[in-house]
């Protein structure tokens, strides 16, 4: 078994409001392997950017860890002061943001706002020796060296979120958090995006944390996913096997209300309801009022983990498991 | 069914952009040509999509049908009258039938409205309802027909009460509420939470036969489009490419770049999983305001050769029953 780099123990986390606490995580654990993609899928308001800040601890200030830990090469991080946590952003874990198309500062030309990144976590490169990186990294992520001194208004969307791309690698990171790295663009640009990001990773042997509301992108590229829903994770395990035989009735829900282009043209599933509003989650079983499996225990207890019965490292919290009992998954 | 509700004919928008020095002593101008001769016929009762990447113009089209942008030239024609230069009276009739769901709920109502202003303000623009009272029922009545109930409970709340699928579903009954024959609907699930999409796709078609509405769905989601549209019209640079059933157009694509369209639709199939896919295009969609000559997908193509940029572009044939597409060797590469 390949080592574990990054780990989440049992993270919960709230933001403090004045209506009252937000839980915005709810003992969030699991394990991520060395050289692996996992793929973060949920909707919006489930809590997946917020894990993805924590493990950078970039979070607001009304923002607090309540219990948990998260070790990066077996060192926590929520043990860490600010100071030495600088040391691992950018140099080993670093961040494509959400929205990257306005993350570039419009008066400056773009090869300089790598060079400033680069030179900022790695002192020890002179201003030639970063833009000789900078020119490797455009190669990387398929950019024109020519334009290095281009300002951002000069490069299109897709560009744009190339160099974002080739900001993030710019300190040769062991982990990256992509968090929806082309939610702003067209499906051919995004195509294009993803596989290069894809092929980034497989070369330099990186460890990716992809972030997406939408499963088909998490379903090409990460061999392992997780499934949010309410702060939780509702369901973790190689993208394989959840697709094969999705445990949590969330999972299944999202996989059938997809519309497909191809194959058979089924009638859309529909998930009803409404994400729960997370300053006043239900009881129990956070999917208990949407789920059409819901029993009394459902309603009270937080539910057990349950482990996929062929794959070990696949599981759900969920009371009512999906293929196990003989239920069926009506999934395809 | 088969009635022709709505028809457009060769229409363009052609936005003015600066000039350079030289241009202005030439006296030549320069444009934009987000909508670039349109032409299509939409049936009453149908749905009808309109796709293509950010920048074809497909928003743009939706805008002139709305009248919010004058046309440049073409027609299009509403139930057998033509709307392109109507008086003030006429325009502010033709608004009551047609009516437009924007893609943010967030940003489409007033913040400080509660959904009682939301949805009673149409009526009052109109001069509809005799009395508070009257336009307070129809109010409620719409919002029953979205499905929001017990309507009475949503009346008094504020837009940012709502979660996004709520919102839409509020867009919707105030687009309703006016009773129009004819709806746009610019990308109306593409803000919404993924587990509600379907949901609100479904309320909208059962909206659309239970009144026998007529939609324009603006979309770049080929995927819901093939689920929600009866008809689906591919625009490319401000032309349509390819036109036909949803059917013709998912299960026997002709246009190159309809082709890449689908291809790059990522699709979560069990058997699919960690499969990464090619998609048939070449480099990025060029400006609207420097359009290549010849068939304006040529650069892209992967099939091009010298006819498609030397000769001149090539216009929509029927290549079956219903199925226009606009390339000249759309025979050859099948």
């Amino acid at each position: 078994m390949a080592e574990t780099i990054l780990e989440i123990d049992n993270l919960s986390l709230r933001y403090k409001t004045k209506k009252g606490d937000v839980k915005a995580l709810n003992r969030v654990s699991f394990q991520l392997e060395k050289g692996l993609a996992l793929g973060l899928v949920g909707e919006s308001g489930c809590g997946k950017t917020t894990l993805a800040n924590a493990i950078l601890r970039l979070l607001p200030d009304n923002a607090e860890i309540t219990g948990g830990h998260i070790y990066f090469d077996k060192e926590d991080l929520l043990l860490l002061a600010e100071q030495e946590l600088r040391e691992y952003r950018w140099k080993k874990i670093s961040m494509i943001f959400q929205a990257a198309m306005n993350a570039l500062a419009p008066v400056y030309r773009v090869g300089d706002q790598i060079i400033e990144a680069i030179q900022n976590h790695a002192p020890e490169f002179t201003y030639s020796a970063a833009k000789e990186r900078v020119q490797r990294l455009f190669e990387l992520v398929g950019l024109d060296c020519s334009r290095i001194d281009h300002y951002p208004h000069q490069y299109s969307g897709g560009m744009k979120q190339r160099a974002i791309i080739a900001m993030a690698l710019a300190c040769d990171p062991d982990l990256i958090i992509a968090d929806e790295p082309t939610t702003a663009l067209d499906v051919i640009v995004q195509d294009r995006i993803l596989k290069r990001l894809n092929r980034v990773r497989e070369e330099l042997g990186m460890t990716m944390i992809y972030i997406s509301h939408d499963i088909a992108v998490i379903a090409e590229l990460s061999k392992v996913m997780g499934v949010m829903y309410a702060g939780e994770l509702v369901e973790f395990g190689s993208t394989l096997s959840l697709f094969k035989q999705a445990i949590h009735p969330y999972t299944a829900g999202l996989m059938n209300s997809f519309p497909s282009i191809k194959g058979a043209k089924n009638q859309l599933s529909i998930i009803p309801g409404e994400p729960p509003n997370l300053l006043n989650p239900p009881a129990g079983c956070k999917f208990h009022p949407r789920c059409q499996y819901v029993t009394a225990q459902c309603r009270q207890v937080r539910p057990p983990l349950y482990r996929s019965p062929t794959e070990q490292q696949h599981f759900a919290l969920c009371w009512h498991p999906l293929g196990a009992n003989g239920k069926e998954n009506d999934h395809e | 069914m088969s009635e022709v509700i709505l028809e457009v004919k060769d229409l363009k928008k052609w936005f003015p952009v600066r000039r350079r020095i030289s241009q202005l002593f030439k006296g030549e101008k320069s444009w934009v040509r987000a909508v670039d001769g349109v032409s299509f016929s939409i049936k009453k009762g149908e749905i009808f999509g309109l796709i293509g990447e950010s920048g074809c113009g497909k928003t743009t089209t939706g805008k002139l049908l709305m009248k919010l942008l004058e046309s440049t030239a073409g027609q299009i024609i509403f139930q057998g009258e033509d709307v392109t230069n109507l008086t003030p009276e006429g325009i502010s009739r033709y608004k009551r039938e047609i009516q437009m769901i924007f893609q943010d709920p967030y940003a489409s109502m007033n913040p400080r409205f509660k959904i009682r202003d939301v949805l009673l303000e149409p009526l009052i623009i109109h001069k509809l309802g005799a009395g508070l009272e009257e336009r307070i029922s129809m109010a409620t009545e719409v919002l029953e027909e979205v499905k929001m109930t017990p309507p009475i409970e949503f009346l008094d709340r504020y837009p940012h009460m709502l979660s996004g699928g709520q919102r839409q579903r509020v867009a919707t009954a105030r687009t309703l509420i006016l009773s129009p024959t004819f709806i746009v609907a610019d990308e109306p699930v593409s803000m919404i939470d993924l587990s509600t999409r379907a949901e609100v796709l479904q309320m909208m078609k059962e909206v659309q036969q239970d009144l026998n509405l007529t939609y324009l769905y603006i979309t770049h989601d080929l995927s819901t489009a093939r689920y929600f549209t009866d008809r689906i019209a591919v625009m490319y640079l401000g032309k349509i490419v390819e036109m036909g059933s949803a059917d013709q157009i998912v299960d026997n694509t002709l246009h190159p770049y309809s082709r890449a369209l689908i291809a790059a639709v990522c699709e979560p199939v069990t058997g699919k999983v960690n499969l990464i896919k090619e998609v048939p295009i070449k480099g990025e969609i060029p400006s609207a305001a420097n359009i290549p000559a010849g068939c304006r997908f040529h650069p892209r193509c992967i099939f091009a050769k010298p006819e498609c940029w030397e000769l001149e572009e090539p216009g929509l044939e029927e290549a079956e029953p219903g199925h226009l597409v606009a390339c000249r060797r759309y025979q050859e590469i099948v």
